[in-house]
């Protein structure tokens, strides 16, 4: 019923990310087992934090 | 024969059809509550048309929703484009949720999340703990309220497809699937009533307890329910998700509230049983 475009792509390591970032506000969240996710603000990526190949999803399911 | 509405909780929608046969096909997968001539006073959350038109081969139904088409489809296959067509409508529309393709089902008032993409065996799994005793709150769409963090039900009948047929009958001979469409571009495709339990609780929400993403695996010999870091399981439910880049903040906001409250796992299995066993320990 769904294709998925552009889906979650390993692409830079979080460092790499978040230098990307430069100064732009984002949201993080950290769960209750330590790991944690970060949201950009100005791109809508969404990022996990810490881990060396973060995955970065910028979404869009259509059905068809 | 005119235009009608299906209710299916959250959803009022207008179904603008002429097609006696359509209508006829609903009345087998839906109650008949849920089924209702059009009321002008009523304003609907979306118009899904269904339509004979002029043009084409053989006359084709066109299935769209406003300016937006959808797809063409035959007589014979007019029921599962259909119930694809309500799918699409959810999808591309319907923000007030975060939408995340996902089964859900429900047991003591908590909600069991099972993301996955087609082929992974999700509705077959959701068919059989709906057999097992536990609600169906969706087999396609799991909606998250932005506000509250609840997941709102959205029953309708779980679909089945190819072999999931034969084996659910196999294993449920009792089981009520109803409309088996050949043929389809997912092969052949049938519809599994849902349970009295999940229609008579079809309007009560159920708090998130456990995101569990399934793999079959043939090879398995053991069942591995595996915690799964929850960040792990953020980026594939934002992966799952229908409108997550649409409700940017928002989405990213009520995504992170459920992932924190809820167990997360993966799921690989060979074994029905042992999944039967293995997700009611859960509770």
């Amino acid at each position: 019923m769904v294709n998925q475009y552009n889906a979650l792509s390993a692409c830079l390591s979080y460092p790499q990310w978040l230098e990307q970032q430069n100064d732009t506000p984002l949201l993080q969240t950290h769960f209750d087992d330590g790991s944690s996710v970060v949201f950009s603000l100005l791109t809508h990526e969404t990022s996990m934090a810490g881990s060396a190949e973060a995955e970065t999803a910028n979404t869009e399911v259509k059905p068809t | 024969m005119s235009d009608f509405a299906i209710n299916t909780a959250p959803f009022s929608v207008l179904v603008s059809s002429r097609s006696p046969a359509l209508r006829k096909a609903l009345a087998e997968l839906y109650p008949p509550s849920l089924l209702s001539e059009v009321d002008d006073s009523t304003t609907y959350d979306f118009t899904l048309d269904v339509r004979r038109r002029w043009a084409g081969w053989g006359r084709p139904f066109h299935v769209s929703s406003g300016q937006q088409h959808f797809r063409m489809t035959d007589k014979a296959q007019l029921v599962p484009v259909f119930e694809w067509g309500l799918n699409w409508c959810v999808a591309s529309y319907q923000h007030q949720y975060l939408a995340i393709h996902a089964a859900v089902l429900e047991r003591d008032g908590k909600a069991l999340i099972l993301p996955a993409p087609p082929g992974s065996g999700k509705s077959t799994l959701c068919a059989v703990l709906m057999q097992e005793g536990w609600r169906l709150l969706s087999d396609e769409m799991c909606l998250i309220d932005l506000i509250s963090g609840v997941v709102w039900p959205y029953v309708r009948p779980v679909s089945l497809k190819n072999q999931s047929i034969t084996l659910i009958k196999q294993w449920y001979p009792d089981a009520r699937i109803c409309q088996i469409t050949s043929g389809t571009t997912k092969g052949t495709v049938g519809y599994l009533l849902p349970s009295d339990l999940s229609w008579q609780a079809y309007q009560q929400p159920a708090k998130a307890a456990w995101v569990v993403f399934p793999q079959y695996q043939p090879e398995q010999t053991e069942l591995m329910l595996t915690p799964l870091p929850k960040a792990d399981a953020f980026m594939h439910l934002a992966y799952n998700s229908f409108n997550y880049n649409v409700l940017a903040e928002e989405g990213f906001t009520a995504l992170s509230a459920l992932v924190q409250q809820c167990v997360t796992y993966r799921l690989e299995y060979a074994d029905i049983n042992q999944v039967i066993r293995g997700l009611n320990a859960l509770c």
